[in-house]
């Protein structure tokens, strides 16, 4: 009895370890397909090229051409506000560039 | 007598006169010497003090001018990475296209289909150019407001530079002549220096806080090239929907495989 028992508690075990297993490697799949999916909606320009050739696609494509391009225009504009802003400092600086107290 | 009494008077005064003048001379120069001796320290050290000042601002000028040829260097820079993020987007939205063009010419069975097609991939290959080009133009006047504003700024900054630079150098000089004229009254021409000098400053101070900075005109030419690029948009958006309904009925009872 005692035997059995101890013999029974090792089939759990491995039992365990293979569901364990079983679940991680589905969790694994939907994990994977699911960040594919979401890089692919990402990136239309990607998508539209694996689609066979429609008018839905070829709309597509061009709509993330514009958004492509918009979201270029918009981190260079954000770069050129902060060049712009670049010689404030140095600028400021004119104006403190002697200390009349001291005299 | 009355003659010689004449005589006598004009011997009198013209000995008080030498003697006055003889005496008058070493006076002033006692109250040259004593001036010297009384000349305060500030009086003393005007003339390092004052190229301490302009010396501080001649330096600030340099720094300012290094920041403006950097951020010059800055905009050229991320110009000419802008664009060539810009036409590697379109290149390769370009290659993409034309696989699907491909695809879609491979669907077409008829004469009249295989028509349409082209007419369809010239519409929206043309329309795309057209937004490109219009884009482009939008960025264009995006960068040159950008630029004018720069220069603009640049040159009411110079005003303002030069008025600081004309106001320290006429504080000084008249510091510096008050300083010959009553070298003992170093105390007071310090004072007033000193008020000169901050209000130099504050002036220069006011101005470029007045002046406002870049921050929201080139927010509102980023504004302006958004409006013009979402007409762009719809432009083309408006051609692409024709182009896909004559398409579409080119290929009839077939209009849903494409």
């Amino acid at each position: 009895m005692s035997k059995m028992q101890r013999g029974f508690s090792v089939l759990i075990l491995l039992l365990f370890i293979v569901i364990i297993g079983v679940i991680g490697g589905a969790g694994y799949v939907v994990y994977s397909h699911n960040k594919s999916k979401k890089d692919t909606t990402a990136n239309v320009a990607t998508d539209t090229t694996q689609t066979a050739g429609t008018t839905a696609s070829i709309d597509a494509l061009t709509a993330q051409d514009a958004a492509n391009e918009s979201s270029i225009d918009n981190k260079y504009v954000s770069e050129e506000q902060n060049a712009a802003a670049s010689t404030n400092s140095a600028t400021a600086n004119v104006g403190g560039s002697f200390d009349e107290s001291s005299l | 007598m009355n003659h010689l009494s004449k005589k006598i008077v004009a011997g009198v005064a013209s000995g008080g006169l030498l003697v006055a003048t003889v005496l008058a001379v070493p006076a002033s120069t006692y109250a040259i010497a004593d001036s010297t001796v009384k000349e305060t320290p500030f009086c003393t050290n005007i003339s390092s003090s004052a190229t301490k000042i302009t010396d501080g601002i001649t330096a600030a000028k340099t720094k300012m001018n290094t920041a403006r040829t950097d951020r010059a260097n800055q905009f050229t820079n991320n110009r000419a990475k802008w664009d060539q993020e810009i036409q590697a987007s379109r290149d390769k939205a370009d290659q993409q296209r034309q696989e699907n063009f491909a695809k879609l010419e491979a669907k077409a069975t008829t004469d009249d289909q295989k028509t349409a097609v082209k007419t369809y991939e010239t519409t929206i290959s043309n329309a795309i150019t057209t937004r490109r080009q219009a884009n482009d133009a939008a960025r264009t006047t995006f960068r040159s407001g950008v630029d004018a504003a720069i220069a603009s700024q640049k040159a009411t900054i110079d005003a303002q530079t030069t008025i600081l630079s004309s106001a320290v150098s006429t504080a000084i000089t008249t510091a510096e002549a008050a300083c010959i004229t009553t070298p003992g009254n170093g105390a007071a021409i310090r004072s007033t220096l000193q008020t000169s000098l901050k209000t130099a400053k504050d002036t220069f101070s006011t101005a470029r806080k007045a002046d406002g900075g870049l921050g929201d005109q080139i927010k509102k030419l980023a504004e302006t090239r958004n409006a013009a690029i979402k007409t762009n948009d719809t432009t083309f958006e408006a051609t692409a929907k024709t182009a896909r309904e004559t398409l579409k009925a080119a290929f009839k009872d077939q209009a849903s495989t494409i």
